[in-house]
């Protein structure tokens, strides 16, 4: 079948859901098509924070200050909690280096507006009562937060459904193509196709396809990460935890701390989250793999021996599964968002990384604006497709 | 990384995985069968009734004489058999990662896999269903045959299936009351032969009803029995209390696809074999073509087709890889094929046949 609609999305994760809630909300008639199921993408292959701490003070952090605030929103209008918590972060630091280093780095958040502050080792372990006793110092931010992406997708999807929002899944968009009307069409691989004046390209790690079927080169890279899943056990700890390292040596490219060769060839950083469910989230590894999704025993067990590091106790406890996402990472770090140039009605809102889910609800309410020309501040701009200079497709 | 090489790794010593591997090693391939339990034998050493089937199937004999059997032909083959030792997970197609003794990574690149990792017990949720004195019929079973421990003193046991009132059977041979059977469905499920039995025995079944609610403090000392209607809803103000402090869950089984699912084996849906298995062809081979799948996991029928199908497994599996002779292999193969065939039909096999038929036609698709 052939349908005409206001706006197609390409791309039912988080990113696409959260668009065609707030462009359903603005008015518009939006149709999602996705290749795969429900959370088949990143967005089910991920953690659930809303996190603060790991943003150098600018743009990232101040949309995540903003995603906070939407969210706390839409749990009232839903009625829905989507799982929210607020459990606070601590970021583990484990020598006198890194903590000159981030020192710095919460000097510079504080004065951005970020409550976050250091604790000695003895704060951090009332905090943490498990914690290796090498670790010297920690940050501690309350306002770390978490929100569970299937619950934040469901919503999304039943209140933009509510409002005419269609979803189509396991159908895979195959080509794009400009029509003599101005409108786009977008055609799919059972045939059907959809018309529309605008298309949204909310792929994430798939967005250069997409991007390639209307001739746009979009820089994205999938960046493989995998995560372990504990057993159910009661909290063992007030917060969530990160590691200073893999941080420190993003900011300080020849900073003294070494990273040992697995943690650079698997990339791997220290991220201990609680579920909702009451397990453990332990990741993660940064590799570039192309669009290989599987797990691998090194990335297992180096995530198995990087968390017993920092908590050795957790020798004791069950791991019950694996499971690694792409995230779609940008030459900048800085998400793709807007109308690309010579491709009137052609949007992309992707480039999240490892920030989907705490940057859902602000990405949607700005392409929302964006596509409805809404009034919107020029610093929207930084995150412009056509930042990146020529739009050719090579 | 600790790693070695085997020809055929079998994933689970249970009746598919103990014969699937006599049947590889007796075919020439070099084999080693892993099992996360401290003993091989799975499912079979607390079966002390005795199965049906022809002679071939050893018909007559005791599950836990036919274990025996088998480990005396494992061991005559000098198969190397690792227990304590659990698969975590395969890798690029071949690789099993195993942690022995919950201590010791080694991974074994395979030249063949199979996966007889065997089945879950299902659980129905109730309110109480949390408290102690809860349990899986299954469980129940290994307590008293295999542990000998009787785990309670007065049954309720929910589900009217084999596993139902062979296990209520075995509960009163140990020594324990079976106060009622409820069957939420309107006829009872088991074979007529094992419900006979326990009916003899004066314990009363009753169809069209379920477990409400199990109450107790700290332990279940009572539960509320409920009647169902034709929609299968509560009929209210039919409730009653019954006296009992276990509560036995036998509604079925459920594949333990995870290990086959995880190392990318293609799904079908056979609702009338446990729901989602392993897409397989007829000499057990699934959507990896190095990776075969066998008994329980493959669909849930009973441990004397389990059997049949891991030696089916075993072989063709073996022949894969260049064992056995065309003519030797074609003429076993054909004997397995007339032995599962056999034991798949009757009144009860040919629901179960005809599952299986529909699992081994949706193979091509899944390729």
């Amino acid at each position: 079948m052939t349908g005409g609609t206001d706006v197609v999305i390409v791309g039912g994760g988080i990113i696409g859901l959260a668009a065609g809630y707030f462009l359903s909300k603005a008015g518009k008639r939006v149709v999602v098509i996705d290749k795969g199921g429900f959370a088949d993408g990143a967005s089910g292959a991920c953690d659930d924070m809303i996190l603060f701490q790991s943003k150098k003070p600018g743009i990232n952090l101040e949309l995540t200050f903003e995603s906070l605030e939407l969210y706390k929103r839409l749990i009232v209008d839903f009625d829905d909690s989507m799982q929210f918590k607020n459990l606070g972060g601590m970021v583990l630091i484990e020598n006198e280096a890194e903590l000159a280093i981030m020192e710095q780095f919460v000097r510079e958040q504080r004065s951005y507006g970020l409550d976050v502050e250091l604790i000695d080792q003895q704060d951090a372990r009332k905090k943490q009562p498990f914690l290796s006793d090498h670790i010297i110092a920690s940050t501690y931010s309350m306002m770390d937060s978490q929100i569970d992406p299937f619950h934040v997708m469901r919503a999304f999807e039943k209140q933009g459904s509510k409002l005419g929002m269609q979803i189509i899944r396991r159908n895979a968009v195959e080509a794009i193509d400009l029509l003599g009307s101005g409108n786009w069409k977008v055609s799919c691989a059972d045939g059907s196709s959809w018309e529309a004046p605008t298309v949204v390209n909310a792929a994430g790690a798939w967005a250069p396809s997409i991007g390639a079927m209307v001739d746009l080169s979009v820089p994205i890279v999938p960046k493989r990460g995998q995560i372990v899943l504990s057993e159910r056990i009661p909290p063992i700890g007030e917060t969530n935890l990160w590691n200073a390292k893999y941080l420190v040596t993003k900011l300080h490219k020849d900073s003294a701390t070494a990273l040992s060769e697995e943690e650079k060839a698997l990339g791997l950083s220290l991220a201990f989250t609680r579920s909702a469910g009451g397990t453990y989230l332990m990741g993660s590894t940064r590799e570039y793999v192309g669009y290989d999704k599987s797990t691998t025993i090194a990335g297992i067990k180096g995530i198995i021996n990087l968390t017993l590091g920092y908590l050795p106790r957790m020798s004791e406890v069950g791991i019950v599964r694996a499971m690694a996402g792409l995230r779609p990472e940008t030459p900048d770090g800085k998400m793709i968002l807007g109308e690309h140039a010579d491709r009137p009605g052609f949007f992309t809102a992707a480039g999240h990384e490892g920030d989907g889910i705490a940057l859902a609800p602000i990405t949607g309410k700005l392409l929302s604006d964006l596509v409805c020309n809404n009034r919107i501040e020029r610093r929207v701009d930084e995150l412009s497709p056509n930042r990146f200079g020529g739009t050719a497709h090579e | 990384m600790n790693q070695i090489k085997r020809e055929i790794v079998v994933i689970g010593s249970g009746p598919a995985g103990l014969c699937a591997a006599i049947e590889a090693a007796r075919s020439g391939a070099q084999v080693l069968l892993i099992d996360e339990n401290a003993k091989p034998g799975g499912q079979l050493f607390k079966q002390i009734h005795k199965f049906f089937g022809s002679a071939d199937h050893r018909a007559g004999v005791r599950g836990l004489d036919i274990g025996e059997a088998l480990l005396k032909d494992a061991e005559e083959l000098k198969i190397e058999v690792w227990l304590n030792s659990e698969a975590c997970g395969i890798f690029d197609s071949t690789n099993v990662w195993v942690v022995r003794d919950k201590q010791h990574s080694i991974t074994v690149q395979a030249q063949r896999i199979i996966i007889a990792t065997g089945a879950v017990e299902n659980s129905i949720n109730f309110p109480g269903w949390t408290l102690p004195g809860v349990m899986g019929a299954g469980a129940a079973q290994t307590m008293i045959n295999v542990n000998r421990v009787l785990p309670g003193h007065r049954f309720l046991m929910v589900g009217s299936g084999n596993v139902g009132v062979i296990v209520s059977y075995q509960l009163l041979q140990a020594g324990a009351a079976v106060v009622a059977i409820v069957e939420a469905a309107p006829t009872l499920g088991g074979y007529g032969v094992h419900t006979a039995k326990v009916r003899r025995a004066g314990v009363p079944f009753y169809t069209s009803h379920t477990v409400k609610e199990a109450h107790g403090n700290g332990h279940v000392e009572r539960a509320t029995l409920v009647r169902l209607d034709e929609k299968w809803k509560e009929v209210a103000g039919s409730e009653f209390e019954v006296e009992v402090d276990t509560i036995c869950i036998a509604t079925g089984l459920t594949p333990a696809v995870e290990l086959a699912f995880g190392s990318g084996c293609m799904a079908v849906n056979s609702p009338a074999l446990g729901g989602l298995v392993p897409v397989h062809d007829e000499t057990m081979r699934s959507s990896n073509t190095a990776i075969y799948v066998a008994g329980d996991v493959s669909g849930v029928e009973e441990a004397s087709t389990a059997m049949e199908e891991g030696r089916i497994a075993g072989l063709c599996a073996a022949h894969s890889l260049g064992y056995l002779g065309q003519g030797a292999y074609e003429a076993r193969l054909g004997v397995l094929t007339r032995n599962v065939n056999a034991l798949r039909s009757g009144m009860f096999g040919q629901k179960r046949r005809e599952a299986k038929e529909y699992i081994v036609s949706s193979y091509g698709a899944h390729r």
